[in-house]
């Protein structure tokens, strides 16, 4: 135990509050095929009153484990070692029978997960599900269930409560669905909230207001809090301690200001500097634009309203907008889900058809042009696709992923010309050349990105079309691909068309932005204009909750 | 929901008539028809000359319309069905075909239905079971048994059923529903027990394997849908064990096997057919494999539209139940 | 984790470098989840993979060993069986009745065979001689003996059987059937024909299923719904009754190469449909996923799409598929040739050999008449004990 992390937290005697959650010693094996994992070596925390405590860390840090051991929710390959404690108003927690821990969890302790849009059981009504944690732990009538279910939903501020306690969760956003799991959490007034994750999958704008609801409801209910995240910003905002955790231990802790401001350990100052910094190199603008779009519309049919009243209605994802893209420029689009981003993207680079309006690549119209005819062009315009699990065909081995681009456009002489410019594809993706013959799944998230932009930096491309490559990566290797994307960029004088939710990446990398909305451009110019005097209302509440998360 | 049934029917429509002109196409292609049975019949067993016998048969062929040619063969019948009901007529019964598809058809659905509800609730308790106890010894016990049932041939159970009952039991009557004592009575108790007694082995065979695959696809189905977030957010709120089983999990898990019916019911169906040809039921099954051998043609083609009419329904019925249990297929999503 | 040293500019994420991560309740979504054991480590290609996966499962073990041993005996058929299987003995003749004791007292490994002879007692019933097995003169059996002659492919004259009696003597392990010939041994040879069948009508539905499916899928648009239509009005045929509506099709007199291609091709008339569903359906989800929209942005063309991206992915499907449905066709051989339907002499089947079944008279009387099954079920066990193996094995990453 290092001296950074001791057991109690440096203002353990000298709180304001009172201690309502001290937990020591934390230790979790999982027993898998092939072996015995650790998942949680050594963690130990304190919770008083009214707080918000952080634990942060990035994948396989253990911070969802050890949240899960404080409701014992874990699976039954899970041993806890027999010296950890956690003490709730005296009594150890893991000590107490099942039925007694039943008692307690949505009573006096509840948590909210991650993931938004499988949180809901999609067979049952909102109401339903509300009223059956009501029903669990009191003695209510129906009708009183179902008016303290409807109390709740406002609380959480769902419009039109009435109507949505008989909705099912598939009609609901993920923001939604979030506050109503808030509401479910919430509704037998707890005195301890695990949130875990609980806005990562959700819209930025999303994120401030349901971070924000939560400080309001934990300062009405004087509830205490335990987040559980992996995002500075978040934790910076919303949190008065924080523990940050690595490979199951904690690696230091301390107030909020005190580890910002002067962070001990290394793994801290380590995350500190991955937030994605700096700006996109300044270049000189002119000549023909690499790709234009003018107008571009891209339009599809969709079913709404279930297999007995099918009700199709059109939706615009791409509402006749147009756009330019110079060289060696990187332009970034930004919108939250639903706008249409990713759409206009692949539109622009003709893998999905518009309906509607011209694109030029390098002043030769595109729009018109068959998969056939884009054949030959397909060697100057590449893409990178935001999932790096799905994006390599686990079938293939590196060289052969890298190498087909290569055959198929018949670039290289011959077989060894080829491998050798497989080789120098890795090299520039920071990868080494040695690893040819192995396969996708002996690499991580990150090192599977650079694989990707590999196979597309093969083919000497012009442009790159780089579609949320680091949305599902940790925020340590988040900055190493932002690195690396722009000493590519000024390396081989590409351009980049750069989609992506997370403006704080778009500062570090962009020149130039635009803000989508619902298949709209709702504001477009550099970023330094966008990002510090946005124009409208929209950009500039998604400006506000992407860098201060206040909604 | 009108509307959805509307269209599945009358997208089964033509399927139905492009079913009857194939299945009718390829009975009419067999060499020889009931007349030539009727001819070998007589020489036979009639010791009827062959010239005579010839004369017999053309004039029989000639009074039914056999000679027709086929197309018009066909469009009578259909006709028939269509605007009278009338399937034809049976040569070797020398009934209306009508009336012989009453006599068999209810039982075959009755007993293929029995056995497709007990194979469903057995096999799918089973895989609740099963599920719950995944690795213990009552998983692997299981995990034999659908094994089984899965692998051994229906019919082959019902040769060796036969054989138990019949030569090593000395058991009367195999191959009918009841006894000659209540096969005229009206419905009692005592005809259900003598209806049970004597129909055991067909349902205990069609249900074995019909019940070690919903075993098997319900307990796949729920252990993949125990890993999913709302199941963890189920017991967050203090729910049982049990309880976060059988109100969350199962409705779940219970959806892919009802839209998974498209595959069952014909394996039912054929599971009832063979065991039922093997004890010689009165029953559709046997129905077609005795009119197939004498050139019966309006009974085989009759029964074999009925089948597939029948399963064809099945299918619809499957798809409204998926539609009433899955609220995401009913209402569609909107956010 | 690799032997390589990455680039350190790469710090590998902590939860490769230190070890797998834990099953259970994980952390976020994109966390690869690498356990040793159920996944790859190191260079290991695809079938490397599936066989240490396989090797894992008991089930799937027996069930190969079982499938190599009947393709084994179907091979080498003349070689096993232990008599020809076309001569002709004593008629219905019951099993031998063996003892792994020896005349003289001593245990032996190797059973004692003792003919059934027509004994010295008369039936009180029908006054024909009991036949009892002839304890004075029992059969020595060995191994590699010589007996009846065969030629290997065709080819090769030989007379070495594996098993049978040293004295030239027939041996019935399962009895006769109505002409007098040895069950076994034509057990054993019917299983070539049988299996052959199977094989082929299996080759047949797996390649038409697989093409169908797969440019249904891929092509997508009106050739989709149409194909599909058409798949549908396939499925909704009831399969048995047809199988036996077109069996009756076959004409009797034909020659048996005729009759076999005939029996193949009723068959594979409806098999397929239930596979192209399969395979279209993952087709579907394939084409949409990154790393073929990717190949097509690299400007790849529709055939290499297909052949070196969705095809290598839906084969594990189509594979357990294979082999799951040849015990269906070995099964549906057999009924169909209990019912009467089946390859004429001088070619033998399981089938044909319970043709001899069919009549409940002949089973009561002699029971080891339905010993063929016993061959179809241990092929039906063992095709199926190999496809449970493959299908946990093959799982996609």
């Amino acid at each position: 135990m290092s001296t950074l992390a001791p057991t109690e937290r440096h203002d353990l005697g000298a709180h304001g509050r009172s201690l309502i959650l001290d937990a020591r010693n934390i230790a979790v094996d999982f027993k898998v095929e092939g072996g015995i994992v650790q998942a949680v070596r050594d963690v130990s925390f304190q919770l008083h009153k009214g707080e918000t405590i952080a634990l942060v860390g990035e994948s396989g840090s253990g911070k969802s484990v050890t949240a899960r051991t404080v409701m014992r929710l874990l699976t039954k390959r899970a041993t806890i070692a027999p010296k950890a404690q956690i003490t709730l108003d005296g009594e150890d927690l893991l000590k107490k029978s099942a039925n007694a821990m039943r008692s307690l969890r949505g009573n006096k302790i509840a948590m909210i997960f991650q993931e938004p849009m499988s949180s809901l059981n999609p067979v049952y009504t909102i109401g339903a599900q509300i009223c059956e944690v009501l029903h669990l732990h009191n003695r209510m009538s129906r009708k009183a269930a179902m008016e303290r279910a409807r109390e709740l939903l406002e609380e959480v501020q769902i419009p039109d409560p009435e109507a949505r306690l008989r909705q099912y969760p598939h009609q609901m956003s993920g923001g939604q669905r979030q506050r109503v799991m808030i509401a479910m959490a919430l509704a037998n007034r707890p005195e301890i909230l695990i949130a875990d994750e609980p806005t990562t999958a959700l819209d930025v704008t999303v994120q401030a207001q349901i971070l924000n609801l939560i400080k309001e409801l934990r300062a009405k209910y004087g509830m205490a809090v335990i987040l559980i995240t992996h995002d500075l910003t978040i934790v910076r905002q919303f949190s008065d301690y924080v523990y940050v955790m690595q490979s199951g231990e904690v690696k230091e802790h301390n107030t909020t200001e005190a580890l910002f401001q002067s962070p001990q350990h290394p793994y801290t100052r380590h995350l500190l500097a991955s937030e994605p910094k700096g700006r996109a190199r300044p270049i000189e603008l002119g000549g023909q634009p690499v790709l234009e779009g003018r107008d571009v519309r891209v339009a599809f049919t969709l079913k709404r309203g279930g297999a007995f009243r099918p009700d199709f209605f059109e939706l615009v994802a791409v509402d006749n907008l147009s756009i330019k893209l110079q060289r060696h420029e990187t332009l970034g689009i930004v919108g939250e889900s639903g706008s249409g981003k990713t759409t206009f993207g692949q539109a622009l680079i003709r893998l999905i058809s518009n309906n509607g309006g011209q694109i030029y690549f390098d002043g030769e119209p595109i729009h018109d042009k068959d998969r056939h005819a884009m054949r030959p062009l397909r060697q100057r315009m590449q893409i990178v696709f935001q999932d790096p699990f799905a994006s390599l065909n686990p079938r293939m081995s590196i060289r052969q992923i890298i190498e087909e681009g290569l055959i198929v456009n018949h670039i290289g002489k011959n077989e060894r010309d080829r491998v050798e410019r497989v080789r120098q594809a890795l090299r520039d993706a920071g990868l080494p050349d040695t690893i040819l013959m192995r396969f996708p799944h002996e690499f991580s998230g990150g090192q599977r990105q650079r694989i990707a932009i590999a196979r597309a930096i093969a083919m000497e491309p012009e442009f790159i079309l780089l579609d949320e490559p680091t949305s599902a990566l940790d925020l340590s290797v988040q900055a190493q691909i932002i690195d690396l994307l722009r000493n590519l960029q000024e390396q081989k004088g590409l351009s980049y068309l750069f989609i992506s939710h997370d403006l704080k990446v778009v500062r570090a990398l962009c020149h130039r932005v635009i803000v989508m909305q619902n298949g709209k451009i709702v504001e477009q110019g550099t970023v330094d204009e966008v990002l510090s005097h946005p124009q409208t209302e929209y950009a500039a509440r998604l400006i506000r909750a992407a860098f201060e998360i206040a909604a | 929901m009108l509307r959805f049934i509307a269209t599945r029917v009358l997208y089964a429509i033509p399927v139905l008539l492009i079913l009857s002109v194939v299945t009718f196409g390829i009975i009419k292609a067999q060499p020889g028809d009931y007349a030539d049975y009727l001819k070998s019949m007589l020489m036979s067993q009639g010791n009827v000359s062959d010239v005579d016998a010839q004369k017999q048969a053309d004039a029989y062929r000639a009074a039914h319309g056999l000679n027709a040619p086929l197309p018009l063969q066909y469009v009578n019948w259909v006709s028939g069905i269509v605007t009278r009901f009338d399937f034809g007529q049976s040569f070797y019964y020398n009934r209306p075909v009508g009336d012989i598809v009453a006599e068999r058809l209810p039982r075959t659905i009755l007993l293929a239905l029995t056995c497709h509800i007990l194979a469903s609730v057995i096999g799918i308790t089973l895989g609740i079971v099963a599920a719950t106890r995944q690795y213990s010894w009552v998983d692997t016990l299981f995990g034999v048994v659908s094994f089984l049932g899965m692998t051994i041939p229906r019919f082959l159970l019902a040769l060796i059923i036969i054989y138990i009952l019949a030569f090593k039991l000395n058991v009367q009557e195999l191959g009918s529903f009841n006894s000659a004592y209540y096969g005229g009575q009206p419905w009692s108790w005592g005809k259900f027990v003598d209806l049970v007694q004597h129909v055991w082995p067909v349902v205990f065979i069609a249900t074995f394997g019909g019940l070690a695959y919903n075993m098997r696809v319900m307990r796949a189905n729920l252990l993949d849908v125990l890993n999913a977030q709302y199941i963890e957010t189920a017991r967050a709120k203090g729910l049982s064990q049990s309880a976060v089983i059988l109100k969350h999990a199962v409705p779940n898990a219970l959806h892919p096997l009802i839209a998974y019916q498209g595959v069952v019911l014909p394996y039912m169906m054929t599971g009832e057919i063979e065991v039922a040809i093997v004890f010689g039921l009165a029953t559709v099954g046997p129905a077609i494999v005795s009119s197939l051998g004498v050139g019966d043609v309006w009974v085989t083609a009759t029964f074999m539209l009925v089948l597939s009419a029948t399963l064809l329904v099945g299918n619809i019925i499957s798809d409204i139940l998926l539609a009433l249990l899955d609220p995401r297929v009913r209402l569609g999503g909107e956010a | 984790m690799t032997e390589h040293p990455i680039d350190s500019a790469i710090p590998l994420p902590p939860d490769l470098a230190g070890g797998p991560l834990p099953a259970g309740a994980e952390d976020s979504a994109d966390t690869p989840r690498v356990v040793q054991g159920r996944f790859a480590q190191k260079d290991e290609g695809y079938l490397a993979l599936v066989w240490r996966r396989f090797r894992r499962s008991v089930v799937g073990m027996i069930g190969l060993v079982l499938v190599l041993l009947l393709l084994l005996m179907a091979i080498f058929a003349d070689f096993f069986a232990p008599m020809d299987a076309k001569e002709q003995t004593i008629s219905f003749a019951a099993p031998d009745s063996f003892s792994f004791t020896a005349p003289d007292g001593s245990f032996s490994l190797l059973p004692t065979i003792y003919p059934l002879v027509e004994s010295d007692q008369l039936d009180p019933i029908t006054f024909q001689p009991i036949m009892a097995p002839d304890l004075k003169n029992p059969t020595p059996l060995g191994f590699f003996v010589k007996g009846a002659p065969y030629t290997i492919f065709w080819v090769i004259p030989a007379d070495i059987h594996f098993f049978g009696s040293s004295n030239g003597k027939p041996v019935h392990f399962l009895g006769t059937d109505k002409l007098g010939r040895d069950i076994l041994s034509r057990g054993i040879v019917g299983s070539r024909i049988s299996l052959t069948i199977a094989l082929i009508v299996v080759a047949l539905t797996t390649t038409i299923g697989t093409l169908v499916g797969i440019s249904s899928g891929y092509l997508g648009g009106r050739l989709d719904t149409w194909v599909q239509r058409f798949v549908e009005v396939v499925l909704a045929f009831p399969q048995l009754p047809l199988y036996l509506a077109l069996t009756t099709l076959i004409p009797v007199t034909a020659p048996s190469n005729v009759f076999i291609a005939f029996v193949i091709a009723v068959m594979a008339a409806l098999g397929w449909a239930q596979l192209s569903r399969e395979v279209r359906s993952k087709t579907l989800a394939l084409s949409r996923i990154e790393y073929v929209r990717a190949a097509i942005a690299v400007g790849s063309g529709d055939f290499r799409i297909i052949v070196r991206h969705i095809l290598p992915n839906v084969m594990s499907h189509i594979i357990v598929a294979v082999t799951l449905a040849i015990p269906t066709v070995v099964l549906l051989e057999s009924f169909l040739g209990f019912l009467g339907f089946a390859v004429k002499p001088p070619l033998i089947s399981w089938g044909l050999m319970l043709q001899d079944a069919g009549s409940f008279s002949v089973i009561g009387s002699y029971p080891w008449i339905l010993s063929p099954v016993v061959f179809v079920l241990i092929a039906v066990f063992a095709f199926n004990a190999l496809g449970d193996g493959l299908r946990d094995a093959v799982d996609p990453y």
